[in-house]
């Protein structure tokens, strides 16, 4: 007999282990770049930059994989997406990382995670891998575009066009409104879609030239074409992360969480915002259209104002003179909103021009990123998953989170100390510079932050063994 | 703003939203409905949202006159310098001092550098012998980018590559020196 609940939260159970097996072995990627950066284990560059690529490439599309199992799993409670697609995406996933995993670790391709033109092309890695890589990333790219459609066609079906982006909300029509989850899935959900095109274009003119050397695309264009892509994928992913907590707060602190014509307002601001904001990657190209500069440095500080006032302050509303219970998820999302916040000051601070002046490519890079994604959305996933699992594990999975706080906050602030120090991001070992006290500063650094990354490690293990405790009973239970 | 003052600002941010977070997380422990518990909080949010638009402007105004774009065209530097990048090379050549050997700049002048990658992207961050980067610009195949510097001490300067350009990307550094 078919029960289309379970169904639903079976595969969610499958994306969800599956991310979770593959964010372990990107973590320890990561932390064996810290290692060889600070010279405890001697990792050849090319083998450093192939882990990199494999571990940024991988992070990011874990995250946003996750993060879109679990929006999709959230919406199926509203609309009922295709499980069909669901499945033959989670294929297409599975091949698109094992085609990475390929061309990074065998292969050798080590372009990083941004593949900047022309660099996938030059000979250093053999042109099988360049291959591989591109081919792996139009699969992903396919399913997540494919997911992403599948997902606005069935909002769309039920609430209309207007409807899943609050425009009755917003324009004052007297209409009900549609809950916050749809909203903001729906208004991400259609940022990426309309990015991820202009990702497939790229791809498929990387594809034409991986076939015919002899042509050559214009590198700035690329440039622009791969940030609006992978910029705006990151950037929805943590997005997605905040409407799983817009939905799962209230079941926990046992208030509403509405749509109300400001929340309806900053979403609608937050579409335009997400999709412009990407310039700030292109400050240092002082070729670059001047506008887009100052578009760049206007957009990232305007949405701070949507991400504070409305989502900040919801997160207050939820838990202020509450009486609420502090269970793991809970605190997952209150500390995983802090993290978001945290980490987003640091990156406004580098999306002002002329600071990026001295910060751009350095450490400070890496941190902010780590800070918004490890300390705050991979936080926040990790509560959204236990939700999902109800190990019943409390003691445990508190105490994971206490050792991946400590951890992590260390293992960040090692990589803001380098950006203050003019650290630069990327360098497999430091021997070779000879400015200053760069060598030293960044490999002492690096030495601090093997510590913390392994404390940090030691907490995602404890939340595993959490986690995974009561997995059979998730798989049985709708 | 210099990086270690952007350092501390964001430590202080860092630590006060954590501390607010905290202490929300205190108070939770009191309960009240939500009606009553939250009014004075959307009073403090209008607030909030008022004093961070004028942080917001104040933040714009100050800092988007200071961006390193069309100095070149104003200063009409005298010292013109071409940075050709290429895996893993800088090649600097002052121009009217092609064969001079070793690049020297005048130090208190405006010095334009011309920078473009002959092969991939490079990155092309100027550091003084202590280890500050001071200024970067991309060195892009196809464009050249025009940065504009004075330099005010006299000295010795470095070159590191700030684009991830290849295996040997670490290594892609060089010196001049200023007079
Ligand atoms: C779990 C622990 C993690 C550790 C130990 C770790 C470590 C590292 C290290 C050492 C680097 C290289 C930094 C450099 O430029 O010198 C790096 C880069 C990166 N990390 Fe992580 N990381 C972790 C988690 C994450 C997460 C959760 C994400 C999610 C998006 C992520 C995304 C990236 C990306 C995109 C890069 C840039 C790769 C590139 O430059 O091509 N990392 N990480
Ligand atoms: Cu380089």
């Amino acid at each position: 007999m078919s029960n289309p609940a379970l169904d639903n939260k079976r595969i969610t159970v499958v994306y969800t282990v599956t991310a979770l097996l593959v964010f372990l072995v990107l973590a320890l990627l990561g932390w064996v770049m810290r290692l060889t950066q600070s010279g405890m284990v001697q990792l050849p560059s090319d083998a450093f930059y192939s882990v990199m690529t494999l571990h940024g490439l991988g992070m990011a599309g874990v995250m946003y994989t996750g993060a879109y199992a679990a929006l999709w799993y959230l919406l199926s409670g509203y609309v009922q997406p295709s499980l069909k697609l669901m499945k033959i995406n989670f294929v297409l996933i599975l091949l698109g990382v094992v085609g990475l995993i390929g061309a990074t670790l065998i292969g050798g391709f080590g372009a990083g995670w941004y593949v900047l033109y022309p660099l996938p092309f030059i000979e250093q890695w053999p042109r099988w891998s360049s291959l591989l890589a591109i081919v792996s990333l139009v699969l992903l790219g396919v399913a997540w575009l494919l997911g992403q459609l599948d997902l606005l066609r069935v909002l769309a079906q039920r609430y209309g066009l207007g409807g899943m982006l609050a425009w009755p909300t917003l324009f004052g029509k007297k209409s009900e409104a549609v809950p916050p989850l749809v909203l903001v899935a729906a208004i991400n959900l259609l940022a990426g879609a309309l990015t991820t095109v202009v990702g497939a274009v790229m791809l498929v003119l990387y594809l034409f030239q991986w076939m015919e050397p002899t042509v050559s695309l214009d590198a700035l264009l690329m440039k622009n074409m791969v940030f609006l892509f992978g910029h705006t994928l990151v950037n929805i992913t943590l997005y997605f992360g905040i409407a799983a907590i817009y939905e799962l707060f209230p079941k926990y602190s046992g208030r509403p969480w509405v749509t109300n014509r400001v929340v309806a307002l900053s979403w609608n601001v937050t579409f335009v915002l997400v999709m412009l904001v990407f310039f700030h990657h292109l400050y240092m190209d002082f070729a670059n259209n001047i506008a887009l500069h100052y578009i760049g440095q206007v957009g990232s500080y305007l949405s701070a104002i949507p991400a504070t006032v409305v989502t900040v302050f919801g997160v207050l509303a939820q838990i202020n003179r509450s009486g609420i219970r502090w269970s793991f998820v809970p605190l997952t999302f209150t500390l995983g909103v802090m993290g978001w916040i945290i980490g987003g000051f640091a990156a406004i601070v580098d999306t002002t021009i002329a600071i990026n002046l001295t910060f751009h490519n350095t450490q400070w890079v890496p941190a902010h990123f780590h800070t918004y994604f490890l300390l705050g959305f991979a936080v926040m996933l990790f509560g959204i998953f236990y939700h999902l699992l109800e190990p019943e594990a409390e003691k445990l999975a508190k105490t994971s989170l206490a050792a991946i706080l400590v951890g992590g906050y260390g293992f960040v602030t090692m990589f803001y100390l380098g950006g203050v120090n003019s650290v630069p991001r990327r360098f497999s070992g430091y021997e070779a510079v000879q400015t200053g006290t760069i060598a030293q500063t960044g490999h002492d650094l690096a030495v601090y932050a093997v510590g913390f990354a392994a404390i940090l490690l030691v907490g995602v293990l404890l939340y595993y063994a959490a986690v995974f405790r009561r997995i059979g009973a998730a798989w049985n239970r709708a | 703003m210099n990086p270690t003052s952007a350092g501390i600002l964001t430590l202080l941010v860092g630590l006060l939203v954590a501390l607010t977070t905290l202490w929300f997380i205190a108070r939770s422990r009191q309960q009240e409905p939500a009606a009553q518990a939250n009014q004075g909080l959307y009073k403090a949010r209008t607030l909030y949202f008022v004093i961070l638009s004028l942080c917001l402007l104040a933040g714009l105004t100050a800092t988007l006159g200071k961006v390193p774009y069309g100095q070149a065209d104003a200063a009409n530097s005298q010292v013109v310098v071409n940075v050709n990048a290429s895996m893993y090379n800088w090649e600097m050549v002052k121009v009217g001092a092609e064969n001079a050997g070793e690049l020297v700049i005048p130090a208190q002048k405006d010095v334009e550098f011309r920078v473009t990658g002959l092969d991939v992207n490079h990155g092309f961050g100027v550091y003084d012998a202590d280890g500050h980067l001071l200024t970067q610009t991309q060195a892009m195949p196809g464009y050249t980018n025009r940065l504009v510097y004075n330099f005010a001490q006299p000295g010795v300067y470095h070159v590191l590559c700030l684009e991830y350009c290849g295996m040997m990307h670490p290594k892609m550094n060089t010196t001049f020196r200023v007079e």
